[in-house]
């Protein structure tokens, strides 16, 4: 038995979580997404909720091996810092460690946003441990709710896969090419020399000697891990926010599917429909089922022959005497008959109502943590093209540069994919509505179309704290940025 | 007022069905090149199969030879005409992406197609014969634009055909084993610069080559031009059947007056009837009854009839629409990406450009450019226009007087006609005026940027 958290006040909203989900059971989205969350856990978030043992023991250990890993990425962070201090002076090393500074800065920044934030992200994860069903529609939703929790499935594996790929690359690349970096001559400052680094992932000062020997090892091994937790870090909350919207993509097509079935039940009540019955079996509507009444090669008329025209009698929806033996309506549908057909369109908006709150959640939860991203990567692509104009052959310096810009753009092309999908799922259920066959159905289901339709023609989209909308224009907008950019800077040189 | 019976004179006009043969002469040059297949109903027949390898050589002959272009480029970039050859390989590119596409989905594309041509677009959803002048006067537009496009993109390939006439001259004399004639010391010359592992000068290679490039160079640039006007075509056509569907719902009184007529309804049983009906007679010729007896009833009935059919009809555009979008997004995706990059291409070369016979070539593959984008930013956005004028025309139905169940309606069909109804391109490119006045904006801001650094070099 799970009960919906209680928000009482907002500064002790987690505690109040945190009792509550004691007696927990995997259900709702978070059994969905089970896999993102145990990983999640692992890399280091401050996901405390969601265990078995909820003891103060076991919560205050996974409490400090959440606080170990970000005190280590915090400490890695600051020795990149410093040495982005000490080689201020060159400004190819300034502007390649700014670089490299503002990639990392992602992963602390959603670190420390989910920590701040991490009511907000329970409290979307618990939308959806109650939601209505209905017999007729249950399967239709049940389909479509296994389908979503595959392409979660397979969106995490794929991610997954990725990181490990870039990790391997970024490792390789380490290893070819010479280790050293170009300064002025301290006694002659038109001349360059060379001098040797460390042969590491990421240039970083220790306090200890990380050239060779057991210093470099411990720097080598160090900088893996917290590599490996990096891009964990900073690509994990948008997989948790792309998993929303996958899901939330196919509840709306649930409802799209449905409406069909919707309308065709509801003009059973009050007019003639042959084979009524068909209708009340379970719904399983594809878009492949030919419709009860007449098909479409026979044209219009069929469906307006004299036997369906009632148009004289004045029919008030359930009122009306029987025409066959018993039962409610033209169709003389039973009484459990006429309640399931009442209840379907209550369920169709009850669930609507539902993914709009979900929605809305989803972006009071990350849209601030997409804002920040995008400022982050603004700066860190426009320096990139600064970098990329000074290309000058297939080197490691094309390689890690290409690399970076590839894998910046990549995060940005994965949130805004998703969020573009909803708007197109969300605007095209009011041309899911007008395709049924709405025109026979009661005056209750014409009420019922119009108000969808009027409803569904803004689509829902996700706002970046209202700066920006994420879709596949943001995405469009920041490439062609960065083209000009590169353009302008290549004329320049 | 259910009692009242109204005595309607009704201008009583015979209309049957009539099959057009709407977009014969697209499909008459789809067909030749490999992209319609007349016998796609039937799998399993011979002439499908045949039909079917026809295309696919055809799609892999222009594969090669995109792909020889491209080659062609890369390892030789210091050709004279380097802006022309390039501009050349992304036509190719361009064409080959859409035939393959075509091809891919041939079937949709055809089943689609016959919606127009005595399919689901056709039955029982024209009543009059305005609504059929109105298509024919549309498919006659739609002819000539294709036989114009056709005619340009024809004496274009005759051109370049002609351009390496010499060579035809000296391959003939070569294979008949002449010696000492004029011009022999001339090498031969291929239409297209491709990059080939074989030997150009040998007379027999030449002959395959030079076949080979006959075939492609008359596919190619056919197959570009057909596609073209098909989905011009298929534009124009459905901004027709929106002109037949707003003439439609303008005289949706006339319609429910010619539903009543043929249901002939005569109520029975009132005294007062049997006088009228013989009044009605002696008026009428009997079967062309040129007068109907109707209560309000009915007459709400059979006008709610007439919007149904209005409706339907509505459903089915967008779905065509909607058809239309799955089938060719991707394509006009890339189309447009090329143009863009021919765009940049040809005004990059124009700054550059020495002496006035190249500005004259390169002005000319300019204006191709833009005529091609302007081909389906006019259309598209015609269509979009007439999508919208829809719910204005909502406007001019006789809502006022209409049943409950006749403005719930309207307010419906209002509110879809609403949402724009547009064509894109990979859904980043929207075929519309508005794309096509930025690309043009765009062109000129990039020329004049260029011109500021050539002249300030």
């Amino acid at each position: 038995r799970t009960q919906k958290p209680v928000m009482t006040k907002p500064g002790c909203h987690h505690v109040t979580t945190l009792i509550l989900m004691y007696k927990f059971r995997l259900h709702g989205l978070v059994a969905d997404m089970w896999p993102l969350i145990r990983i999640m856990q692992l890399v280091g978030f401050f996901l405390l909720d969601y265990h078995e043992d909820m003891s103060f023991g076991w919560t205050s250990m996974r409490a400090g091996y959440a606080g170990t890993i970000s005190f280590l990425m915090v400490l890695q962070f600051a020795c990149m810092f410093l040495n982005l201090m000490h080689q201020s002076d060159e400004v190819n090393d300034l502007t390649a460690n700014t670089i490299t500074v503002l990639f990392f800065v992602h992963s602390l920044t959603k670190l420390a946003y989910f920590a701040m934030r991490r009511g907000k992200f329970y409290r979307t994860l618990a939308t959806w441990n109650n939601s209505n069903s209905h017999p007729l529609f249950s399967e239709n939703n049940a389909r479509h709710h296994q389908a979503s929790v595959g392409s979660m499935r397979k969106l995490v594996m794929y991610i997954g896969t990725g990181v490990l790929l870039s990790l391997t690359a970024w490792t390789s690349i380490t290893f070819v090419g010479d280790s050293v970096r170009e300064i002025t001559d301290p006694d002659n400052a038109n001349e360059t020399m060379i001098e040797e680094i460390p042969r590491l992932m990421v240039r970083a000062w220790y306090p200890f000697n990380s050239m060779s020997g057991g210093g470099y090892f411990v720097a080598f091994v160090y900088q893996f891990l917290w590599l490996l937790l990096a891009l964990s870090h900073s690509i994990l909350t948008d997989v948790m926010f792309c998993c929303w919207l996958i899901y939330t993509c196919e509840q709306l097509i649930h409802l799209k599917e449905i409406m069909k079935p919707l309308m065709d039940l509801s003009a059973t009540l009050d007019t003639v429909v042959p084979h009524s019955a068909e209708l009340f079996r379970a719904v399983s509507a594809t878009n492949n089922e030919p419709p009860p009444t007449a098909g479409e090669g026979e044209g219009v008329r069929a469906i307006y022959s004299n036997q369906h025209d009632f148009s004289n009698f004045r029919l008030n929806t359930g009122t009306l005497a029987n025409i066959n033996t018993g039962g409610v309506g033209p169709n003389g549908l039973t009484k459990k008959q006429e309640l399931l057909v009442r209840s379907a369109i209550k369920y169709w908006v009850e669930r609507h109502k539902h993914v709009v709150r979900f929605v809305s959640n989803i972006g009071e939860t990350y849209g601030s943590a997409l804002l920040l991203h995008m400022l982050t990567s603004t700066v860190t692509l426009t320096l990139l093209a600064y970098q990329a104009t000074k290309i000058d052959g297939v080197d490691v310096y094309a390689a890690t540069v290409l690399g970076y810009l590839f894998y910046s753009l990549a995060q940005v092309f994965l949130f805004c994919f998703f969020g573009n999908r909803l708007i197109e799922e969300s605007s095209s259920v009011m041309e899911a509505a007008y395709s049924c066959q709405w025109y026979d159905g009661s005056e209750e289901a014409k009420t019922f179309i119009q108000i969808v339709c009027q409803q569904c023609q803004k689509p829902m989209t996700i706002s970046g704290a209202k700066f920006f909308t994420v879709s596949l224009d943001l995405f469009a907008s920041v490439l062609g940025a960065v083209v000009t950019y590169f353009m302008v800077l290549v004329q320049l040189n | 007022t259910n009692k009242l019976y109204i005595f309607q004179n009704v201008p009583y006009s015979s209309y049957e069905l009539e099959d057009h043969n709407f977009l014969d002469v697209n499909i008459k040059v789809l067909n030749i090149l490999g992209l319609w297949n007349y016998h796609w109903k039937n799998k399993q027949s011979w002439r499908y199969i045949a039909y079917f390898s026809y295309s696919s050589i055809a799609s892999i002959f222009l594969v090669l030879h995109t792909f020889c272009m491209i080659m062609g480029l890369i390892l030789n970039p210091e050709f004279s005409d380097f802006a022309e050859v390039a501009w050349v390989a992304n036509n190719f590119f361009a064409t080959t992406v859409k035939y393959i596409f075509i091809f891919v989905q041939m079937d949709q594309v055809q089943e689609n197609i016959m919606k127009l041509r005595g399919g689901v677009l056709t039955k029982g959803l024209r009543w009059c014969q305005e609504q059929d002048n109105i298509l024919r006067k549309i498919n006659k537009q739609v002819k000539t634009l294709s036989i114009i496009y056709f005619s340009i993109g024809a004496s274009a390939v005759v051109m370049m055909h002609a351009a390496v006439g010499s060579s035809y001259y000296k391959l003939y004399m070569e294979l008949s084993g002449a010696q000492n004639y004029t011009g022999q010391d001339e090498k031969l010359a291929l239409i297209g610069k491709v990059w080939l592992p074989v030997d150009l000068q040998d007379p027999k290679t030449y002959l395959f080559i030079f076949v080979f490039q006959t075939i492609i160079y008359t596919i190619g640039p056919g197959a570009n031009i057909a596609t073209d006007a098909l989905i011009a075509g298929l534009l124009i056509h459905m901004c027709g059947e929106f002109h037949v569907l707003k003439y439609a719902l303008r005289n949706l009184k006339r319609r429910a007056l010619q539903l009543l007529q043929q249901d002939r309804i005569v109520k029975h049983g009132n005294p007062d009837l049997k006088l009228l009906q013989l009044k009605m007679e002696n008026y009428s010729d009997g079967s062309n009854i040129k007068y109907v007896m109707h209560t309000e009833a009915d007459l709400d009935a059979k006008i709610y009839e007439a919007f149904v059919e209005g409706i339907k009809h509505h459903q089915e555009i967008l779905k065509f629409v909607i058809q239309m979008e799955e089938q060719f997004s991707a394509m006009m995706f890339v189309q447009f990406l090329s143009i863009s990059l021919r765009l940049c291409l040809t005004i990059f070369s124009i700054t550059v450009a020495e002496d006035e016979v190249k500005f004259m070539v390169y002005l000319q593959m300019l204006i191709i450019s833009f005529m091609q984008g302007l081909l389906y930013c006019w259309f598209g956005s015609e269509l979009t226009y007439q999508s919208e004028d829809i719910s204005r025309v909502m406007y001019e139905t006789p809502w006022l007087q209409g049943s409950r169940k006749f403005r719930s309606s309207v307010v419906i069909v209002t509110m879809r006609a609403q949402k724009l109804v547009q064509l894109t391109g990979g859904k980043i490119y929207t075929m519309s005026l508005d794309t096509f006045s930025a690309m043009v904006y765009g062109s000129f801001s990039f020329f004049k940027v260029l011109q500021e650094f050539s002249t300030s070099d």
